[in-house]
């Protein structure tokens, strides 16, 4: 009967781009066409061509909702108010300091002064995190480099263009075994809830409440889980931004860097 | 080798010859530039690559241009290693080297990436070129062997096709030839394309029908040429080269008295006789290896042996033929036992006419000449008449003797030509000299028109030439009327001289036309009373010319006179000082007055010599300084000198010091006395106007000794002694003998200036005496038969009796003993 009354309830989701965005639409849009058969909600996915875009577009509360990482929840919390709905349960995101397996190093204190090899500044996991930590945790300057992605992080120390670099446990394990083996985890940061799914505060709660009730749905059967590996969630289930206070804490948004203020 | 493969050959050799030119020169060629070319794209793409990591490399973003690599090597197939430094050499990628590959031979392109003018990595490539190249060159590989198989393809098909539109065509016309060679003719070929093997079957079609029809007309050729030679009525036998008989007609059997099949493949010898027999190989060989021919061409009387070993006189005509390229001998053959028989007799007859009738005819003549002559005046009228017609009788009766003779050898064949080069004009001229006196008797002029060129030359017989032109100018002498003219033309035309005798006459009868040159024709039988003559002059003028290959003919109207003409071939050789008599004794005589000079000619000529005559004293000098004179008669006005100047000049020198000078002159008797008591002798001295007498007593007093010559005459009619004892006892010692033994007798015992000699002696043959004789002495023949000229050539003279008159014989005596005298 409310398919007759009503019109189409039509929202936007928004997807960091982490990949390029037909792989998004193809991860994606299965997923929302699923939520759409449950609920009748029409999910219209809005892809962004680059980060800053994307953090453009969330602050200026484009979309309804956004899948983003667990910074941009906190930044997005504070500045517009989306607060996650959603997220993996089953695991959580940490960074990792390599250097070569050679290295005398022994200790995070010993970098102090060396040059550490980061992808980019804004990395959550292998670079946001591990130099709030060693501001903050271990009080070490350090020189860094960016190397534009995690792969170059991890040549530049097995090249001994740094000394020791940043990356997260997924990428490493991804690099193949002739440079994995030249390389150790010196350290591994604290660990923090992966990326949300968090709805804009102008969404009504019953409308938030069947998103997530036909979300948690999919996780329960095998093709809906398939589907949602692919973001990649393993296990949904229900987030809120309580999940994310330590990461608030950590007071990153003293190193991020504002790649449009750049 | 059959067809096919021969026109398979050539463009297989085509297909091998580009193939290896292809495969040996352009292709290593092209894979020289190939690979430098390779090697400069893989320069540049290195070059593309580094500048394409400059950014990365920048960034330090090591995965990136880890990726770029590793791409790059796994979509680079030659390509082995790829080595990235960095500025300090120190080795950004791989991370783990690989292991270089065996047995490959790298080319390693290196490359600095050069970033702000400084380097800030190194790049090294190594590349395996030569396999980069060998996909193309497989390629270049693989387009070689389809060339050449769809050129292998082509050639077969090409082959094929040749095989279909010509070989079989070809077999066909060749198993058709093969038909037409095998003698099969009703064998045909279709061929219907107009192409050039059309041609040729059209052109074997026509050379089929033409064989055929030149074969049919061949077959019955030689069926005609065997049934001549089956029915020959003279035996023909051919032989080949090694003498052995081949054929042998039914006419040679009839003659031979052997079947062919007795004397096939034996040698000719066996129809021989001695000395044939031995000698005859020896001609054969002699004939094969030199060529001299002595049968060969020439008719000749041989000696025959029949099978019953019986000889007989045989004539043999032997040609020579070459039947592909086989010498081969024809003989024909012909019997002339009965020939022989008759010609024998004939012969006997002649030489009994000649003999029994021409020495009394001779004493006669001459004794009636010499009654005539010397004692005319002391003869009555009436007896003088009486002698004169007995005197003309004997003469007809002479003429017609040797014409009868003359006729007889000439139609046997018998009668030798001497053939000489001779001037025609002076010929001619002679001709015309020797019949002004008949011409003059009958007052009719003879009047030379020369159209020739001068040099015009002859091959003849001089002596038969004259007697043609004597008949044919006295026959028109005789037929003119009074006070006309005869006129002797000479024209050339097409290589042939003609001399034309015209005459103003009665002209000859159409009717007469088929019997002029018989025996015995006049055109009115009173004629030859009328006109003298003994109806053969025409008969033996036809006889002569026909012998020097010349023609006689001639025109006439009735009423309006007659040409006869003679045609002559002309000869190339040219007779340039021609003289008619050239072994007369010269005189030259030096006279500047024509008239006088002509006169003084004519009597030497008279006395048995020639003269030259020089007009001027520096001719005379000239033509004395090259030619042999016996004497000069000498003018001593002359335009250019004195005369005794020129007597003087010839005493100083050697060759002429003993030269005998006669001066004939008008101022003789003033020379005289000038040059009395000079060194230089002078013969005689003759004022004129010349005395005949006086002349010829100088002239014989000059160029003889004062010694009487004496001459020896054998004869065995005193008649004949009587006459010329009469003639010739005058100037010389006359002595004569009647037989062989008192001539031998004589000669032994006396010694003689000159002989004459009769051949017929009661005892023998006066040819004996020749041997005997001095060969210094002359001797003149003189007998009633005419002689052979192998026997003229022994003796000075040969005179016959009945047609030698008184003073021939006198001016030959003369002209000899001058002769003799100078040697």
């Amino acid at each position: 009967m409310t398919k007759t009354v009503f019109a189409e309830e039509t929202y936007t989701l928004g997807v960091v781009p982490q990949f390029d965005a037909r792989r998004i639409v193809n991860i994606w849009q299965p997923i929302l066409n699923e939520i759409h058969q449950k609920t009748g909600i029409r999910l219209v996915l809005k892809t962004s061509p680059s980060i800053p875009e994307f953090e453009n577009q969330f602050n200026a509360g484009e979309f309804d909702f956004a899948y983003m990482n667990p910074y941009h929840a906190i930044i997005a919390n504070k500045n517009i108010g989306y607060s996650p709905i959603l997220r993996d349960i089953g695991r959580s995101l940490y960074g990792i300091i390599v250097i070569r397996k050679d290295s005398s190093i022994q200790t995070v204190n010993e970098l102090d002064g060396k040059t550490i090899a980061f992808p980019a500044p804004n990395a959550l996991g292998a670079a946001l995190i591990p130099r709030s930590e060693f501001a903050k945790k271990y009080n070490i300057k350090i020189h860094e480099l960016y190397v534009k992605s995690h792969g170059s992080v991890y040549l530049n120390v097995a090249l001994g263009k740094a000394v020791a670099g940043g990356g997260i446990q997924k990428t490493l394990s991804q690099q193949p075994e002739s440079l994995r083996s030249q390389l150790r985890i010196l350290y591994k940061t604290s660990k923090v809830p992966p990326h949300p799914i968090a709805a804009h505060p102008r969404l009504n709660k019953i409308l938030i409440a069947r998103i997530k009730s036909a979300f948690l749905e999919l996780g329960k059967n095998e093709k809906g889980r398939q589907l949602l590996n692919n973001i990649p969630i393993n296990n949904i289930g229900e987030s809120s931004i309580d999940d994310y206070q330590a990461l608030r804490n950590m007071g990153l948004n003293e190193f991020y860097v504002d790649e449009q203020v750049k | 080798m059959n067809l096919h493969l021969k026109l398979f050959i050539p463009v297989f050799l085509l297909l091998v010859v580009v193939s290896l030119t292809t495969h040996y020169y352009w292709f290593s060629d092209y894979l020289a530039i190939e690979t430098e070319t390779q090697k400069e794209q893989e320069h540049s793409f290195v070059d593309f690559l580094g500048t394409a990591l400059t950014a990365d490399l920048l960034n330090n973003d090591f995965a990136k241009t880890n990726t770029t690599l590793d791409s790059v090597l796994n979509k680079r197939e030659h390509w082995h290693a790829i080595t990235l430094y960095d500025s300090d050499r120190n080795k950004i990628y791989p991370l783990i080297p690989a292991e270089p590959p065996k047995d490959i031979k790298l080319d390693t392109l290196e490359h600095a990436i050069i970033f702000d003018g400084k380097p800030i990595a190194h790049l090294i490539a190594s590349i395996d070129i030569t396999a980069l190249s060998a996909n193309r060159i497989d390629h270049i590989n693989y387009l070689e062997k389809l060339l050449l198989f769809t050129l292998l393809l082509a050639a077969i098909l090409s082959t094929m096709l040749q095989d279909q539109l010509i070989r079989r065509p070809l077999r066909r016309l060749a198993a058709f030839a093969n038909d037409i060679a095998h003698g099969k003719y009703d064998s045909a070929m279709e061929y219907r394309s107009r192409d050039i093997i059309g041609n040729l079957v059209i052109a074997f079609n026509t050379m089929r029908n033409q064989i055929k029809q030149r074969e049919a007309e061949l077959i019955e050729s030689q069926q005609r040429n065997e049934a001549v030679i089956e029915n020959a009525v003279d035996g023909i036998i051919s032989i080949g080269a090694r003498g052995e008989i081949i054929s042998f007609n039914p006419a040679a059997e009839n003659i031979f008295g052997y079947k062919h099949s007795e004397v096939a493949g034996e040698n000719v010898k066996k129809l021989m006789p001695q000395p044939y027999k031995r000698e005859h190989d020896g001609y054969l060989y002699n004939y094969l290896t030199t060529g001299k021919k002595k049968i060969i061409g020439i008719g000749r009387e041989v000696k025959g042996l029949r099978k019953d070993g019986t000889t007989f006189p045989l004539e043999l005509a032997v040609s020579e033929i070459n039947l592909a390229d086989k010498r081969m001998f024809i003989g024909i053959t012909r019997d002339i036992t009965e020939r022989k028989k008759i010609e024998k007799m004939k012969t006997e007859f002649v030489s009994t006419v000649s003999h029994e009738l021409r020495t009394p005819l001779t004493s006669i003549r001459g004794a009636l000449g010499l009654v005539l002559g010397k004692s005319s005046d002391s003869l009555s009228p009436k007896i003088r008449r009486m002698l004169e017609t007995a005197n003309r009788n004997s003469e007809r009766l002479t003429f017609l003797i040797n014409d009868i003779l003359d006729l007889e050898k000439l139609e046997a064949g018998k009668l030798d030509f001497v053939l000489e080069y001779l001037n025609l004009k002076e010929l001619v001229k002679r001709a015309i000299d020797d019949n002004e006196g008949y011409a003059q008797s009958h007052k009719v002029d003879l009047n030379m028109v020369y159209e020739a060129d001068t040099n015009t030359t002859v091959y003849v017989d001089k002596q038969r030439l004259l007697q043609v032109f004597a008949n044919l100018i006295s026959n028109a002498i005789k037929y003119s009327p009074e006070n006309e003219k005869v006129e002797i033309s000479v024209k050339t035309k097409n290589g042939f001289v003609r001399i034309s005798v015209i005459d103003n006459g009665p002209g000859i009868p159409d009717e007469f036309r088929t019997r002029i040159f018989g025996r015995f024709a006049q055109a009115d039988s009173s004629d030859t009373r009328e006109k003298g003559g003994t109806g053969l002059g025409l008969t033996i003028t036809k006889a002569i010319i026909d012998q020097l290959g010349g023609i006689i003919d001639y025109h006439s109207v009735q009423g309006h006179g007659a040409e006869f003409y003679i045609e002559l071939p002309m000869v190339e050789e040219s007779i340039e000082n021609f003289s008619v008599d050239e072994s007369l004794p010269k005189v030259l005589i030096c006279e500047d007055d024509p008239d006088v000079a002509y006169v003084l000619a004519n009597l030497l000529e008279h006395e048995g010599l020639s003269g030259d005559i020089a007009a001027t004293a520096e001719n005379a000098y000239e033509l004395l300084k090259n030619n042999h004179y016996s004497l000069l008669l000498l003018d001593l006005v002359l335009p250019d000198a004195n005369g005794l100047e020129l007597v003087r000049e010839l005493r100083k020198n050697e060759d002429t010091r003993a030269l005998p000078i006669i001066i004939v002159s008008g101022r003789a008797n003033e020379g005289r006395k000038e040059f009395n008591g000079d060194a230089v002798t002078v013969a005689n001295w003759l004022q004129k106007p010349i005395d005949r007498d006086r002349l010829s007593q100088a002239i014989a007093d000059a160029i003889s000794d004062s010694k009487r010559p004496r001459i020896l005459h054998v004869e065995d009619s005193l008649d004949v002694i009587q006459v010329s004892r009469a003639l010739l006892e005058e100037d010389s010692d006359f002595d004569y003998a009647t037989s062989l033994a008192e001539s031998k007798h004589k000669l032994a015992n006396n010694q003689y200036d000159l002989i004459i000699i009769d051949v017929s002696l009661p005892d023998g043959s006066g040819l004996d005496l020749l041997e005997l004789i001095d060969p210094e002495c002359p001797v003149v023949l003189f007998s009633g038969q005419e002689t052979d000229a192998d026997i003229k050539e022994q003796v000075a003279a040969t005179l016959t009796k009945s047609r030698t008159t008184n003073n021939e014989l006198i001016q030959t005596v003369k002209r000899l003993l001058i002769k003799s005298k100078q040697k």
